[in-house]
């Protein structure tokens, strides 16, 4: 595919493709030839149900992929210029948490529950900062502080907070190097609607205020439109649709998005029922040949099951991964 | 903390309590007149009663019980033996520290044991390393302890003639009942430390640490072992009851003078106060040790402290912080 | 009917997970070695009168101390008894120790576990306390004070080991009823006014019966193994009755000369629990699956 030609992109991932192998299942293909781009300051969305491969793209970026059974057997992640995967694991040390760092799914079981959530973030602190454990206390506390804790609350433990608290807490733990990047994975799905609002509206003040550009990992379009510049849609390990976020939401081309919009309830509309899309996810060891949407998509035909289907640019910016993108376009209400 | 300890001190009394009314009550089910027993078949319908009222069993049962707690509690007193009619204190007392000191070293010999074992299983899972330990671990949790104790005798006291058989006289004579004890006890020690490293190694926060950038060691040493050794402390717990209960076998076979040699012989002269007052100081001490045990578990896991205040101020309190912290972001 | 056809689903969901957790086990090689072994030395303690038709109590007086051979694979003893014939009749004391103590200390523990979990509030608070009494005393420690009381003989020696596991399978009952108890399913069958003991048998106890059967069987082996050290003490099986446990204190001081008196009983003991102790762990992991690394 051709490359947004971008200055000096911070993150990109190129043809990057993951795999877990496992006697008993054989090899899963669970990302496969994604590439995308992460530009200075922006926040961009991976988009896609539960399976697709998003948080394993996180992993790969960060490499924390058990290994075995995970495996990235192509591709680069070129990053600041260098490619990670090249790195040592001394050298990626020196990059996670500081220049890059992430926020998990489940912020319950992230802290260590038998360490303060003082010491964690200050352990983060200490280990990119050159500077005293007193000092890196203050830094932490005023972390803290930043995340709309109260820093006297430095030497409570992870179970005296609620589940938003401890996300924040996490939050603070990944701003506190002020990173270049953040990889957010499900950041909000593990907490209450009115909870998840402040939580996005706080790391979007922070991303502004740190400058840091942001992967959002979702499987909320909601989410999307109100932290994203850009959104690449995952399908079964492939990005099959991305660009622009009004692109992708106002001139959606592919199937699958076109679904994904579609099974949203709406308000607007007197709709009777939702629409689901029909079918499942492929399993990721037996991925079919061609287009991996053919089986669940109402317009495939043999040519799609016969051949790769390749990222098309249909406009500035707008990638599509289907050969009949032009004939399909969302009812937008 | 004082206030839990305090707590937990309380909560022992009543278990206590009933602990020694249980043991005390086991004469009721003991089948024959003790005076009958120890008198012989010669003895007068006379002689009898007197035995009876002086050994104080005339009173009813309960009476018995109070006044023997009564004695314990306020002048340390365990009565008299049934056989010789003196008083039992001074030789139940001064058995009990190597008792108590022969299960507190196989208890750590196990724990050090198993820790090794069973960390190193965990970090070389599914290998041919980890099959291994796991297989000597099940022998050794399915030996008896009394014929593991004959065998290592026959190897190292019979066969290489490194060490004594039996007796206390010094240092060489600990060794064999301490590799008993503490090997065997290693075995389920190992399977626990195991398990729980395994645990501990596939927790979220450990993904946490690594993304922060944490050094693997310091991983390992901070996030993972600190965690997989809470519940080891349960673990060391029961193993200590265990020594301190198996030692009638242990001692028995190497002629320890301890509290368990003092009870099979209690058994065999049909003295009843004698095995009491062994079975009562052993449980108290398994009691106090899980007392330690629990205090060692609130110190290191605030969960647990946490799970004490339920209903204290402190929760109250942090709830309030907690909404007030929410609050004043929204 | 919502109750019946619950009970109806969960009847089909429970055998199917029992035919899954059935087939798990058969796959796991440790486990069905340790029931083969199991079923090998149960038949030969069961057979003992038909392989040795002589008895335990035979004396050979001019075959004493006979180390392993042909005529006596495992030796004599010191009066010249065969001393396969006395494992093997041994082995049917220690194998019914442990049986009889284990199903004794199952019914009462389950009960005692059922009521507590199922009433909970002050008949909880008594059974537990009372309990929490008994396990402040260690296994070993119990049985011995009460057989010690009682006095030896088999009978006697199944009840000290059965109060001393009792504890141990009554939270074992309770803790898994605590947690259905609230479930959905049975606050229905509460609601439709099933009885107790419907409730009690139809839905709360298919949830106990995993660990229980678990902890059933590993203290099986627990109980084999108190029941030889009591005897090894002289508390449990009186002689000449033999047991495996009697054997070995009984040979003891023979075991400069004639180490094989000691080991070939302790090997018939180890033998049967580490066989106990495999199916048991692959019982475990069969039936429970998330439990195992």
């Amino acid at each position: 595919m051709t490359e947004i030609k971008n200055e000096n992109p911070l993150l990109e991932v190129k043809d990057l493709s993951v795999y877990y192998v496992s006697k008993e299942i054989g090899t899963c293909k669970a990302v496969n030839e994604v590439s995308f781009t992460v530009n200075k300051g922006e926040t961009i969305g991976l988009v896609g149900e539960t399976g697709a491969g998003k948080t394993t793209i996180a992993y790969s970026i960060l490499q924390l992929l058990q290994t075995p059974p995970g495996k990235v057997v192509n591709g680069e992640i070129i990053f600041n210029g260098k490619n990670l995967l090249d790195l040592s694991e001394r050298d990626m040390q020196k990059i996670r948490g500081k220049e890059i760092s992430m926020i998990f799914q489940d912020p319950m079981t992230a802290l260590n529950p038998i360490e303060t959530v003082g010491d964690q973030i200050r352990e983060v602190i200490l280990l990119h900062n050159k500077i005293t454990p007193v000092e890196a206390k203050v830094k932490a506390q005023e972390m803290m502080e930043m995340v709309g804790i109260p820093g006297e609350r430095y030497d409570e433990y992870a179970h005296e907070f609620s589940g938003g608290m401890k996300q924040r807490i996490v939050i603070a733990m990944a701003l506190a190097c002020s990173p270049e990047l953040l990889i957010a994975d499900e950041p909000t799905t593990a907490l209450d609607v009115t909870i998840q609002a402040q939580v996005l509206d706080m790391m979007n003040d922070l991303r502004e205020k740190y400058d840091t550009s942001v992967i959002l990992i979702t499987h909320d379009l909601g989410v999307v439109a109100e932290m994203c510049s850009r959104v690449a849609v995952i399908y079964a390990g492939q990005v099959v649709e991305m660009g622009d976020k009004y692109q992708v939401f106002n001139n959606t081309r592919h199937p699958y998005t076109i679904g994904l919009f579609d099974s949203l309830p709406s308000v607007n509309t007197n709709q009777k029922r939702l629409k689901p899309i029909k079918g499942l996810m492929p399993d990721p060891a037996r991925l079919p040949d061609g287009c991996k949407f053919a089986e669940r998509c109402d317009h495939c035909c043999d040519a799609c099951r016969s051949h790769e289907i390749p990222m098309r640019e249909i406009e500035p910016g707008h990638f599509v991964r289907c050969d009949f993108a032009e004939n399909f376009r969302r009812n937008n209400s | 903390m004082a206030r839990y300890i305090a707590k937990r001190l309380l909560l022992m009394i009543p278990v206590l309590l009933g602990v020694t009314f249980l043991i005390f009550a086991l004469q009721l089910i003991t089948p024959g007149d003790p005076a009958r027993l120890m008198l012989g078949d010669e003895a007068t319908v006379a002689d009898i009663e007197a035995w009876h009222a002086s050994h104080g069993l005339n009173d009813p049962f309960l009476i018995q019980y109070i006044k023997y707690i009564w004695n314990i509690i306020t002048k340390g007193d365990f009565g008299i033996s049934w056989r010789t009619g003196k008083s039992i204190t001074t030789e139940v007392v001064s058995r009990w520290p190597t008792t108590f000191l022969l299960a507190l070293l196989t208890t750590a010999i196990s724990v050090i044991l198993g820790l090794l074992f069973g960390i190193t299983a965990a970090k070389k899972r599914g290998t041919w390393i980890d099959s291994l330990v796991r297989v000597i671990a099940m022998i050794g949790v399915s030996m008896p302890n009394f014929w593991f104790a004959l065998l290592l005798i026959l190897l190292f006291s019979v066969r290489l003639k490194w060490l004594p058989v039996s007796g206390f006289y010094g240092p060489k004579y600990w060794i064999l009942p301490c590799m008993t004890m503490g090997f065997l006890g290693a075995a389920g020690q190992m399977r626990m430390t195991r398990s729980s490293y395994l645990d501990n190694m596939g927790a979220d926060f450990v993904r946490t640490a690594k993304a922060k950038g944490q050094t693997e060691a310091v991983i390992t040493r901070h996030h993972i072992l600190k965690n997989a050794l809470i519940p080891i402390i349960n673990t060391a717990c029961a193993a200590f009851a265990m020594n301190m209960g198996g030692s009638t076998v242990l001692e028995q076979i190497f002629a320890i003078p301890g509290l368990g040699t003092l009870m099979v012989s209690a058994i065999n002269s049909r003295d009843f106060p004698q095995l009491r007052a062994s079975v009562i100081l052993i449980a108290t001490t398994v009691s106090v040790m899980n007392l330690v045990a629990d205090i060692l578990y609130a110190a290191v896991d605030p969960r647990v402290k946490a799970g004490f205040k339920k209903s204290g101020a402190k929760k109250k309190k942090t709830e309030k912080k907690n909404t007030e912290g929410e609050m004043k972001h929204a | 009917m919502p109750k019946n056809t619950a009970a109806a689903e969960a009847e089909v969901k429970r055998r199917s997970m029992f035919q899954e957790s059935m087939h798990r086990l058969v796959q796991n090689k440790l486990a069905m070695t340790g029931l083969f072994i199991l079923v090998i030395i149960t038949v030969l303690c069961l057979c003992a009168g038909i392989i040795c038709p002589e008895g335990y109590d035979h004396q050979d007086v001019l075959n004493k101390f006979v180390g392993p051979c042909r005529e006596y694979p495992f030796g004599t003893d010191s009066l010249g008894r065969s001393m396969l014939a006395r494992i093997l009749y041994g082995g049917r004391n220690s194998l019914k120790i442990g049986v009889m103590a284990t199903a004794f200390s199952g019914v009462v523990g389950t009960v005692l576990g059922a009521v507590a979990g199922f009433y909970g509030g002050r008949v909880d608070n008594i059974i537990m306390r009372t309990l929490d009494i008994f396990s402040a005393i260690p296994n070993m420690l119990m049985a011995i004070a009460v057989s010690s009381a009682l006095g030896g003989g088999l009978i006697n020696c199944i009840i000290a080991i059965a109060i001393s596991g009792t504890p141990q399978i009554a939270r074992t009952v309770r803790a898994p009823i605590l947690a259905v108890k609230e479930q959905e399913y049975v606050e229905a069958a509460r609601e439709i006014d099933a009885s107790d003991a419907r409730i009690i048998f139809r839905h709360v106890l298919p949830n106990v019966l995993s660990p229980l059967i678990v902890t059933l069987t590993s203290q099986v082996a627990a109980s084999i193994l108190v029941a030889t050290a009591l005897s090894f003490l002289g508390l449990g099986i009186q002689p000449p009755e033999p047991e495996w446990g009697a054997l070995i204190s009984n040979s003891r001081q023979y075991i400069r000369e004639y180490p094989f008196l000691v080991t070939f009983p302790g090997l018939a003991i180890a033998l049967t629990v580490l066989s106990m102790n495999l199916f048991g762990d692959g019982l475990r992991d069969a039936l429970d699956p998330k439990l195992k690394n």
